[in-house]
């Protein structure tokens, strides 16, 4: 935990001075007082003196801190952590091209999966509720524009 | 009188069909997140403010503010039933309640949590209604340099919200600070931190990056432990006792004003209130013995001061603009989502919305006893729904919301980073709340600091010009240095001088 907590700390460095270097080419001070660059560049200075104390603090720590302590858990917490985040990570990639009711149905369907142990019949009931059942809600009722298929016989029939 | 008057413009507002509908709605969504082991009440209204984009301000307001008192009171059923907090504010209730429950007497603990929920969130809410004419008035006379003031004063807060690292809760402001920085400069309209981003010119939308915040990373907290479904007590009977009537009418009356006090504190969270408010009463108790075993004033206590504080942390939001609490604070961003700053001029400008949104916290707080006792068995039946399904509906409603906000998918995917950023900073301690705070806070401050400057000429010392501007400068300095010092370790000196930690 003490050597991915130091290096933690020093992405949190390395974010900050990037800051410092992209808020000085904005303009800093004006006779009017602060620019656009001025709160950024003392924001990105803050930050850096901060992760440089924290690193500091880290060092100082006794052993390997909270050592017993695992950064991501092993095995079927973290498989299940990982598929929401690629399931996401798949409807950014797709909504726009499958439409969000076929999008969000395959979502549904795998999270259920993975997720739980769910009923069959019940996985495809939530999955479809949620995905044509939410869509029609959403678009009817709440004039919430969901994005349909961009592909033009997906879209000929509604998805 | 002004306030009478007001009140019954409030009234006449809250009690439109339309708005009534809102609010019962609102309540309803509350209490479901409240019931919700797993989702807390910042996450909860995060996740549920796209719902209201398409409504009228007024109707929008009204319902968000009253899934926010909502959870408050859904929070305790799961810890008298199942011994599991929905929220933490009613952590403190699982002690005394479930063992109530476990003697059969669920429905009296949850009667009267129920009833000492309503009677702390009226009490708080007529505080509300006699401070808010005063202090507006004061706020009023601000200009620039005061309100750049109390902005700062409200940035003070950050570290009542520290929790256990001051390092780390700083670190956090920053980063939120940093992140309202990007989009167009407020002042001369220069591009920061956009990337020739179209997207970004506009700045990081406030929606999706607190249901990333909170709603995302708790989720994926909760799928990395894997909650089990448990089995709740039966309720019984809904009504009390005499006695437990009796034993309940001074600490409801003592929650009251414990809450509501502490929901004035900025810092302060609706949990400190609730144990304080129980260790208040346990001490007070002739016969403390009784507490831990089912003593029906551990519940009344602690339940009445977490509804008074959650209504009594809106005092500062309606009157001064400042967000006491995390919750606050996403509160906050609705309102601007909607195109409204809280504070002074709010009051000014649309008195029939001010008013109409207090008034619905006394129709809320009706709606949510009605809610709470004779439906109390649908949100039994609610808790049997397995997780999987319940955090997969979630996570679908969160895509809709967060792409409904701008009809962009580019919104799905600044949650998705967001919620996987606090995800991973979680696992380090650091907190979130500060975040939430300077992202909202840090426009307005810097809007209010370059303005001041502007008409100085750049003269840096207009920021103390202003005699109530020193004093709320003075105020925020005492707040940091108090708050600072429990971050310095105690230390006993003894004998040659070696130092105990």
């Amino acid at each position: 935990m003490k050597r991915i907590s130091l290096l933690a700390g020093a992405l949190f460095l390395a974010f900050s001075l990037v800051v410092c270097a992209a808020s000085w080419s904005m303009d800093y001070y004006s006779s009017l007082g602060p620019g656009p660059g001025f709160f950024p560049f003392w924001l990105g200075a803050l930050l850096s003196l901060l992760s440089l104390i924290w690193i500091v603090q880290v060092s100082l720590e006794k052993g390997e801190g909270d050592g017993d302590v695992h950064f991501l858990s092993d095995g079927d917490g973290l498989l299940r952590v990982a598929s929401i985040v690629g399931a996401l990570v798949l409807i950014v990639a797709f909504m726009d091209t499958i439409g969000f009711q076929l999008s969000m149905f395959a979502f549904l369907l795998f999270l259920l999966i993975v997720l739980g142990r769910v009923k069959p019949w019940l996985t495809i009931v939530v999955a479809t509720a949620g995905s044509f059942g939410l869509n029609y809600m959403f678009t009817t009722w709440l004039d919430v524009q969901l994005p349909a298929s961009s592909i033009t016989a997906l879209a000929a029939i509604g998805l | 009188m002004d306030i009478l008057s007001n009140l019954l413009l409030g009234l006449s507002v809250a009690l439109t069909p339309e708005n009534l509908l809102y609010a019962v709605l609102g309540c309803v969504f509350g209490t479901l997140i409240g019931v919700l082991p797993g989702i807390g009440p910042s996450a909860g209204t995060a996740l549920l403010i796209p719902l209201t984009a398409r409504l009228p301000p007024t109707g929008a307001i009204i319902m968000l503010t009253a899934i926010f008192y909502g959870t408050q009171y859904g929070g305790t059923i799961t810890s008298i039933l199942l011994n599991v907090p929905g929220e933490a504010a009613s952590a403190i209730t699982c002690i005394d309640g479930h063992q109530m429950a476990k003697k059969g007497r669920a429905g009296a603990a949850l009667s009267v949590a129920a009833i000492g929920s309503f009677i702390g969130g009226t009490f708080a809410t007529i505080a509300l209604v006699c401070v808010a004419g005063p202090l507006t008035q004061v706020a009023l006379e601000f200009g620039p340099v005061e309100f750049f003031a109390l902005m700062v004063l409200g940035l003070s807060l950050l570290m009542g919200l520290a929790g256990d690292s001051m390092v780390k809760a700083l670190m956090m402001g920053a980063v939120g600070l940093l992140l309202a920085m990007i989009g167009m400069d407020p002042v001369r309209g220069a591009p920061r931190f956009t990337f020739g981003m179209m997207e970004l010119l506009d700045g990081l939308n406030f929606v999706p990056v607190i249901m990333g915040l909170f709603g995302l990373s708790e989720i994926l907290e909760n799928a990395e432990k894997k909650l089990s479904q448990s089995v709740g007590a039966e309720v019984g009977s809904l009504i009390p006792s005499r006695q437990e009537v009796r034993d309940s009418a001074a600490p409801v009356i003592r929650g009251s004003i414990v809450g509501t006090l502490l929901g004035l504190v900025p810092g302060m969270t609706g949990s400190m209130s609730s144990f304080l408010s129980y260790s208040m009463e346990k001490k007070l108790s002739k016969h403390p013995e009784r507490f831990g075993h089912g003593a029906v004033e551990g519940v009344a206590g602690p339940e009445t001061a977490n509804n008074a504080h959650a209504n009594g942390a809106l005092i500062p939001l309606f009157t001064l603009g400042i967000p006491a609490s995390p919750t606050v604070a996403v509160l906050m961003g609705a309102f601007m989502m909607n195109g409204l700053i809280p504070g002074p001029f709010l009051f000014r400008e649309q008195p029939a919305l001010v008013w109409g949104v207090i008034a619905s916290f006394f129709v809320g707080n009706v709606i949510l006893v009605i809610l709470n006792l004779p439906l109390i068995s649908i949100w039994v039946k609610i808790l049997k729904i397995p997780y999987s399904i319940l955090f997969a509906v979630i996570l679908a409603f969160m895509v809709i919301g967060a792409y409904g906000v701008e009809n962009s998918i580019f919104d799905v995917a600044v949650m998705l980073i967001s919620g996987v950023a606090a995800y991973l900073l979680k696992k380090f301690d650091f907190p979130m709340a500060p975040i939430v705070l300077t992202l909202i806070l840090g426009p307005v401050m810097e809007r209010a600091l370059r303005r001041s400057m502007e008409m100085s000429q750049g003269d840096i010392s207009i920021l103390f010009s202003s005699p109530l501007a020193v004093v709320l400068l003075i105020l925020s300095a005492v707040i940091i240095v108090t708050s600072s010092l429990k971050f310095i370790p105690a230390r006993k000196w003894s004998g040659g001088g070696d130092a105990e930690v």
